[in-house]
Order: C-alpha cells, then sequence, then structure tokens
C-alpha cells in the first residue's frame, strides 16, 4: 500500500515538474488555421478585422498573405497584441539581411483592407495595401512562383481569440489572378475553419 | 516657360510707346504713357516673383541636399559602411557593405539597415523631399545580398517632441523592476537595463541579456519579447517614458549573439536577426 502511494506521489510530483517547466514556454507558439496555393506569382485577399476587439490574453494574433519560405518570405496583413489599441497593417519579410517588420496604420474594428503581395517582372515581391505600394524587396535567395502562397490566421497562445473573414483569397498565375482552388487547409487545435469555400473562409477559436 | 512668356509681353509695350500716331494726340499718349506704365509695373512684378520662385527653389533644392549629405555624413560617422549613397529628385538611394563573406548577413545588417532608414525617416519628417528609400546590401565580395525599395510614407505623431515626464534614472529603474517581476525569464538572464537619450535626443532603452544556448533561451524568449514591447508602450502611454528606441540583444554563455533587435517605437518598425536555433513564436511566420 506504502508502496503505491508512493508512486502515485512520484506521478504526481512528476507531472507537477513537467506543467512548470513547460509553462513559460506553453504561453508562446505559433498555431495557424487558413488556405495555401501549392504555387503562385503572388496572392491577395480582403481581410476583415472582428466586430470588437478579440480577446488576446497575454499574447496576440495576426492574419495574413504570405509567400510560403520555408526560409525566406514576405508577408502583409493586420496583427493585433496585447497593449495595443487597435489591430495595425503591417508587412514582415525575412531576407538574407535579416527580418523586419514594419507596423502601419490602424485597421479600424469591423473594417476590411485588401492585403496583397506579388512578384514584378525583375523578381522582387511587392507588398500593397488596399492598391498602393507598400514596398518591393529582392533576393536570388527568395523564393520563385513555384513555390505555395498562404492565406492564414496566427495565434500566439491557445486562449487567443481568432474571428476573422477571408474573402477573395487569389493567387496570381504568369499574369491573371485566380481563386484559390485547392483544400490545402492549415488548421491547428484549437483553431479551426468555416470555409464557404477554398476562397472564401472564417477562422474560429478556441 | 510658355506661361511666363504669356504674361510679360515686353516687346509689345514698346512698340507700343515707338507709334508716331500716338505722338498726335495728347489725351491718348497718356492713356498709353499710363497704361505704359502699368504694364511695366505688372512686368516687374512677374519678373520680381519669377526670381524669388527661382530662388527659393534653389535654396531648398540646396538645402534638400546638405542635409542629405550632412545624414550620409552622420550614419559614416557611427560606422555605417555606405558604399555609396544618392538624392535624386525624391528617391534616396543606398549601397551599404556587410561584413559578411556568405551569401547571408550577418547579426549587425538588419541594425545597420535600421540605423539608415530611421535617418531617411526623420529627415523626410524634418522636411526633406524623399518618397522612397532604395537600399542594396552586399557582402564583402560584393556580391548582392538583397535589395529593396520602400514607400517612405509614414508621420512621426507629435507626441513624441513632448518632454518626459520620467527622468532617464526612474524610466530606467521601473522598467529594470518590472522586467525581473513581471516578464519571463527562464533560461534567460538580464544583465543591463539601462536607458539613455541618443545624440538626435531620442530616448533608448538598451536590454543585454545572456542565456547558456538557444534552446534554454526559448524556454520564455518568445513570451518574453511580446512582454517586453507591451511594458515598454505601458510605459510610454500612461507614464510618459518616451522611449523611443528599444535594442535588444541577447548573448550565449561563450559570448556568441543569439539575438540582435532594434524597435523604433517612433515609426513602429521592428528589425532584428536571430540565430536559426530561436524561436520564432513571438511574431508572424508563414511556417
Amino acid at each position: 500500500m506504502n508502496g503505491v502511494k508512493l508512486r502515485i506521489y512520484l506521478v504526481v510530483v512528476g507531472v507537477l515538474v513537467l506543467v512548470l517547466c513547460s509553462s513559460s514556454s506553453a504561453w508562446a507558439i505559433s498555431l495557424h488555421a487558413g488556405n495555401t496555393r501549392s504555387r503562385g506569382y503572388g496572392v491577395k485577399t480582403d481581410i476583415s478585422t472582428p466586430v470588437s476587439a478579440p480577446y488576446v490574453d497575454i499574447s496576440g494574433q495576426s492574419s495574413w498573405v504570405s509567400t510560403a519560405g520555408p526560409v525566406y518570405w514576405v508577408q502583409t496583413g493586420w496583427r493585433y497584441y496585447v497593449g495595443y489599441s487597435g489591430a495595425k497593417s503591417y508587412y514582415e519579410y525575412k531576407l538574407p539581411t535579416g527580418y523586419k517588420l514594419q507596423e502601419l496604420s490602424v485597421q479600424a474594428w469591423n473594417f476590411t483592407r485588401n492585403y496583397c503581395v506579388t512578384q514584378l517582372t525583375d523578381g522582387s515581391w511587392q507588398v500593397k495595401i488596399n492598391g498602393d505600394p507598400k514596398g518591393q524587396w529582392y533576393s536570388s535567395l527568395l523564393p520563385g512562383p513555384q513555390e505555395p502562397v498562404r492565406a492564414e490566421s496566427e495565434s500566439h497562445l491557445s486562449t487567443v481569440q481568432l474571428n476573422t473573414q477571408f474573402n477573395n483569397v487569389q493567387y496570381r498565375g504568369t499574369t491573371t489572378w485566380f481563386n484559390f482552388d485547392e483544400n490545402a487547409w492549415e488548421i491547428e487545435s484549437p483553431y479551426w475553419v468555416s470555409a464557404t469555400n477554398t476562397y472564401r473562409f472564417h477562422t474560429y477559436g478556441p | 516657360m510658355g506661361e511666363c512668356d504669356q504674361h510679360i509681353q515686353i516687346p509689345y509695350v514698346r512698340t507700343l510707346s515707338r507709334s508716331p500716331s500716338n505722338r498726335k494726340n495728347g489725351n491718348s499718349m497718356k492713356s498709353m504713357n499710363s497704361r505704359k506704365k502699368r504694364i511695366g509695373l505688372v512686368a516687374g512684378v512677374l519678373l520680381v516673383v519669377i526670381a524669388t520662385v527661382v530662388a527659393v527653389s534653389s535654396t531648398l533644392a540646396v538645402a534638400q541636399g546638405g542635409d542629405f549629405d550632412n545624414v550620409v555624413e552622420r550614419l559614416q560617422e557611427e560606422g555605417i559602411p555606405i558604399e555609396a549613397a544618392t538624392l535624386e529628385e525624391t528617391q534616396a538611394s543606398f549601397v551599404l557593405k556587410s561584413s559578411s563573406e556568405a551569401n547571408v548577413g550577418t547579426p549587425d545588417d538588419p541594425i545597420i539597415l535600421d540605423a539608415v532608414e530611421r535617418e531617411m525617416f526623420l529627415a523626410k519628417n524634418r522636411g526633406m523631399e524623399i518618397d522612397t528609400f532604395k537600399w542594396s546590401m552586399i557582402n564583402a565580395k560584393g556580391e548582392e545580398l538583397a535589395r529593396a525599395e520602400i514607400v517612405l510614407d509614414q508621420v512621426m505623431d507629435p507626441s513624441w517632441k513632448e518632454s518626459p515626464a520620467l527622468t532617464e534614472e526612474s524610466a530606467e529603474n521601473s522598467l529594470k523592476e518590472e522586467i525581473l517581476t513581471d516578464a519571463p525569464l527562464t533560461g534567460v538572464s538580464l544583465d543591463s537595463a539601462v536607458v539613455k537619450s541618443d545624440p538626435d535626443g531620442t530616448r533608448v532603452l538598451h536590454l543585454a541579456l545572456s542565456s547558456a544556448n538557444a534552446k534554454a533561451a526559448n524556454e520564455s524568449w518568445a513570451a518574453f519579447m511580446i512582454q517586453v514591447n507591451n511594458m515598454v508602450a505601458k510605459k510610454n502611454a500612461l507614464e510618459k517614458a518616451q522611449i523611443g528606441i528599444v535594442r535588444i540583444d541577447l548573448f550565449d554563455d561563450a559570448g556568441n549573439p543569439l539575438f540582435k533587435y532594434v524597435y523604433d517605437a517612433q515609426r513602429g518598425s521592428h528589425s532584428w536577426w536571430q540565430d536559426p536555433a530561436m524561436t520564432t513564436d513571438w511574431f508572424e511566420s508563414p511556417s
């Protein structure tokens, strides 16, 4: 009986130690919900903000379009983190010269902006927000058009509330824009996607 | 030019004053003289206006070029490796040299790029007419690592020009205490937290941290980054600390850089380098 109690005690202590050790890293993670197109010269979509400020606990969230990388990439969307007065448009990249995240103007709640990453004829990847160019970046190591493009929401804590509408999610062929046409869903628990079709969906959770 | 020619019409005035038929009629002569004076006066005023506009434009162009040259000189004095810098109309272009010998930059490169972009932002907010900022970064062999063309359309919030309500010392002490008390620092040690002002008067918070290695730092790093930025934002919003720039350096026990970061709160810009083994869970990432 004493041996059983001791084993239970050790198991409980072990679980507690594991929980304590993992707690600090567990409240900063990356969870995604959205769709991917296997290749494209660009990606664009209308991304709405929720009707009111979503719960972000001590963390944050974003909804974006991006080249997939995996090493170097260019991205744009909106982000909202703890302490922010509102969601902010941004662009971000990783190049051989390092990372850069540029926050821009506030995107009001229940408001939609069109976000676009597209490749120019010189090979640069350009970011446009509501049609306005914000910048363009080139590196021979940035992905070519054969790489996937993504439209997703991202959370950094499982208690962060996602509630984002993506409409008219499109990829660019050589010249023409087409609706996303593949079911390449990225859905990481506790989040889910309510999809009208492959190019119109809503990210939710938890 | 066509517009200026239409308004002045000096040859026509001279032709009228020499006409024999006009000399025969006194009243007509007076009228003509009066008209001649008026036209002459208008022409004179127009010439003065044109000369003034040309002079002011030239002065502004010289001032703009002078300011740009001063910016380049100051950056070079700070050790920014500028290979070339030009200002053509409203486009500023820089070629910067990384000390890297490979096709990937060094930990200093994003910090260098940020320093130059910040100067362009400040120059534009001083009144220099710059719409685009182009940069190209080459490695030590002269090979291009990356290039960019950025639209400079941001305006500095006037509140940044207001005096801080906290002294540097009180901002430093309170932030240090808050970080040590409230920020997650598992696997990481805060070695120093210093608040000082840059030569341009911007208040800078510099945090130096160390960790055994990337794996140990990752225990808390993502949460730490989100929390620190929130703490600084709160300190600025609630106590008017006016911290415009946050620099964060993390080294491992052997002195190797794991993370080099600069956040420019005045323009919402984060630039950083991180060891490939460091977590990406505090920012947006496609994979």
